[in-house]
């Protein structure tokens, strides 16, 4: 049995989808999160939970307003959960009125009660309940508050039946339709209903029966009827306004207000985080903590350790020998001689010995230590975007986004784009506008995300070891200073002549808690260890085959293998950018496959352990030609994960248009770091 | 007058939605709980350069002040 849980963007949705499923949805507090359906097992009930993204209305205006529909329409389910926000019930009431035209069981739930009360909101549920005929509930998710009711009422899901008063022009419009869609039988009103609003998906959906010729001359005869009446401008605008009247009806008789209109509290906050000034300056601090926490102060020393413990150092005490100790085995001082001690008494060598040490060991292993790093931003992330911050940021850069063709929601793929540039891609679905979503998606490679950041440490850490922060600052914001000068490109040439307009809300600042915060950070390391797990397995024992094999055999020396040959056939390309030699193509080619690959790849590549890497690259790299190398890493194509998603959101055109873009941007960028490095260094 | 001239602390009335505006803007302002006869209340100056922030519902709205001035308002 399957439950849909729908309701407006920000109302509490996934906070009440992981309390009723005990699930680790990511909970936004910015309009727009869930921007692909999750699906849970419920706890207390039987079945299964599907999550939508938040809607406004069952008549889709962004592509994640398109998934809702869809599973509205064309999935079988038991009820739907319609969750509300008890602060702006009227407004949450418009999608409610469609729910209950589509005929199907249904549990209304008012939640963020708490925050209703505060503000002087009293909500009559019983009379609501009454007037709509199926059951309501107040509740407050994040408390946990209603739960065992909404549990409950799943158990006996009433079905209800419309009440909107269309008037009787509509009605008899909405009985001539029905028969022209006979079957589809329990959403039929509903069908008839969104033909009459031009709602272009239904109408995509109706074309089965092929009578939508038919179908639109009878919404044309009806809107001309409609119109007479001169209660508003076109049929539209006609059901919007007799569903209002309903929800003014509901709401004189069910809410009621100890004050009209409450001081929000956050405005004081408001006038330093939206300043036009101290807004800006504070993000840019905010930037700049973010990064010194990671990368510096918690960070570094967190991946220092780790490293002691996995790969082959000096040091002599560890946790690992310190546990071994008590056993009275020596010379076990981490992992690493753990594992070859291990493999070797198994009586494992050779090439086998090779492949599990020099390959899949030393690849997993140099990706394994930054994991403290990308945890801690995450961790930050995920703290800014649950408190409501984004969405000041969006509306702080509005004015300068405007001038590139863009508006602020494009900042929140883009900001997705610093943990991973999958998911922010995905996340453009928030963004109306084609143009400007088209344009977020080729810009957010471009952003660099968190498994570029490896290739940063370990460049930054032997080249640059005195500027670290500041360095990795710069090459952190190099992507979004790059982006931003594209976009401008773009608009004025690509995109000319496209309007977009920004319309935001500014949700209220919500504290998260921490147990959440570190919950939430456990689960996108794990999915970051998860899919970057994959690449690096694959991927490290690819590059040990290609490096240890030549095309007639074994491979005596690194320079006669396969990986070799191929990167010695680009490389004359690369001279020009500094890093013209076969191992540093060999680190790009890895990097194809994921990001994490490139720093991955080089203990191979070079044919030496982890430990041993740094010298390594001060004899094949100057500081010129290594700032070269991690600029062109930042901006070439992310990942084969990435691509595939542009692929699927934008088309197989603007996927090759966003690899292009990227090799030739990534290419230029370099070439002029390269020259000042020269100039400087 | 223009929503765009409202100062901190006026409730206001919408009048209408002048002809150039932009449909999907429109719809989105519905969906919004924006329309016209809504009364709205601007419970700040505006901070953020280029956007007014208004307030409906107990919910700030962030929108361009170059399509607020679109929309022709009433003071109440």
């Amino acid at each position: 049995m399957k439950y849909i849980l729908v309701g407006n963007p920000n109302v509490g949705k996934s906070t009440l989808y992981n309390a009723l499923t005990k699930s680790s949805t990511v909970v936004g507090n910015f309009p727009g999160v869930t921007v692909e359906k999750k699906i849970g097992k419920l706890v207390k009930s039987q079945g299964s939970l599907i999550d939508l993204p938040g809607i406004y209305s069952l008549a889709p205006s962004s592509l994640d307003e398109g998934v809702s529909s869809d599973v509205l329409l064309d999935q079988d389910y038991a009820g739907i959960i319609n969750i509300l926000d008890s602060t702006s019930l009227k407004r949450n009431l418009h999608l409610t009125l469609q729910l209950l035209e589509l005929g199907k069981p249904m549990v209304i739930v008012n939640n963020l009660k708490n925050e209703a009360n505060s503000l002087g909101i009293k909500i009559n549920t019983k009379k609501m309940s009454e007037i709509l005929g199926v059951d309501v509930l107040n509740a407050s998710a994040n408390t946990l508050e209603g739960i065992e009711e909404i549990n409950e009422s799943l158990k006996n899901l009433k079905t209800p039946k419309s009440k909107v008063d269309y008037g009787e022009i509509v009605e008899e419009f909405i009985h001539k339709i029905r028969k022209l869609i006979p079957h589809d039988k329990n959403k039929r009103r509903f069908l008839a209903l969104s033909c009459l609003e031009k709602n272009e998906k239904i109408l995509d959906y109706l074309q089965k029966y092929g009578k939508n010729t038919e179908i639109l001359q009878l919404v044309n005869q009806c809107e001309e009827q409609v119109v007479v009446l001169g209660e508003a401008k076109n049929l539209k605008m006609y059901l919007f306004h007799r569903r209002r009247i309903f929800i003014e009806k509901i709401a004189n008789e069910c809410v009621t207000f100890e004050s009209t209109i409450t001081e929000l509290k956050d405005h004081k906050i408001d006038k330093i985080l939206t300043h036009k000034i101290l807004g800006v300056l504070t993000f840019l601090l905010i930037l700049f903590t973010i990064y010194k926490i990671t990368f510096d102060l918690i960070g570094n020393p967190l991946s220092d350790y780790l490293d002691t413990l996995i790969n082959q150092t000096d040091k002599k005490e560890t946790l690992i020998s310190n546990f071994f100790n008590i056993f009275g085995i020596e010379n076990m001082t981490n992992l690493y001689s753990v594992a070859t001690e291990f493999l070797k008494t198994i009586g494992v060598n050779g090439l086998a010995y090779s492949l599990l040490i020099d390959g899949v060991y030393s690849g997993v292993g140099s990706i394994i230590i930054f994991v403290p790093q990308i945890a801690i931003l995450f961790f930050l992330l995920t703290f800014l975007d649950s408190v409501g911050y984004f969405s000041r940021v969006a509306l702080l850069f509005d004015h300068l986004f405007m001038k590139i063709g863009l508006s602020g929601k494009s900042l929140v793929p883009l900001i997705t784009g610093v943990g991973c540039n999958v998911p922010a891609v995905l996340s453009t679905r928030i963004i109306e506008s084609k143009k400007e979503r088209l344009m977020t998606i080729l810009l957010v490679p471009f952003m660099s995300c968190s498994a570029r950041i490896p290739i940063y440490l370990i460049f930054v850490n032997v080249f640059f070891p005195k500027q670290q922060a500041v360095m990795l600052l710069i090459l952190q914001m190099i992507g979004a200073i790059v982006a931003v000068a594209l976009a401008a490109i773009l608009n004025s040439s690509v995109f000319k002549k496209q309007k977009s307009n920004l319309l935001i809300e500014i949700p209220p600042y919500r504290l998260p808690k921490l147990s959440y915060l570190i919950r939430i950070t456990f689960e996108k390391v794990k999915d970051f260890l998860k899919g970057a797990g994959k690449y690096i397995v694959i991927g490290t024992i690819l590059v040990w085959f290609l490096t240890t094999f030549s095309f007639t055999g074994l491979a005596l020396e690194q320079e006669d293998s396969i990986l070799a040959f191929i990167g010695k056939s680009i490389a004359p390309l690369f001279n020009p950018i500094g890093f013209g030699n076969w191992q540093s193509m060999s680190a790009l080619i890895s990097g194809f496959m994921a990001k994490e690959m490139v720093v991955a790849s080089l203990p191979i590549i070079y044919g030496v352990s982890s430990d041993a890497l740094d010298q390594n690259m001060l004899l094949h790299f100057t500081q010129a030609s290594a700032l070269s190398f991690v600029v062109f890493n930042a901006l070439y194509v992310p990942c084969i994960a990435t691509i595939f998603v542009i692929k699927q959101e934008a088309g197989t055109k603007w996927m090759w248009f966003s690899i292009f873009l990227s090799l030739a941007v990534a290419y230029v960028v370099s070439l002029l770091v390269y020259l000042i490095g020269l100039a400087i260094f | 007058m223009t929503l765009d001239q409202v100062k901190a602390k006026q409730r206001f009335k919408i009048k209408i939605f002048n002809n150039d505006f932009e449909e999907t803007l429109l719809e989105k302002l519905h969906n919004f709980g924006i329309y016209e006869e809504a009364i709205l209340y601007k419970a700040r100056e505006n901070t953020t350069k280029g956007v007014i922030i208004f307030q409906i519902d107990n919910k700030e709205i962030g929108l361009r002040i170059s399509d607020a001035q679109n929309i022709e308002v009433e003071i109440i």
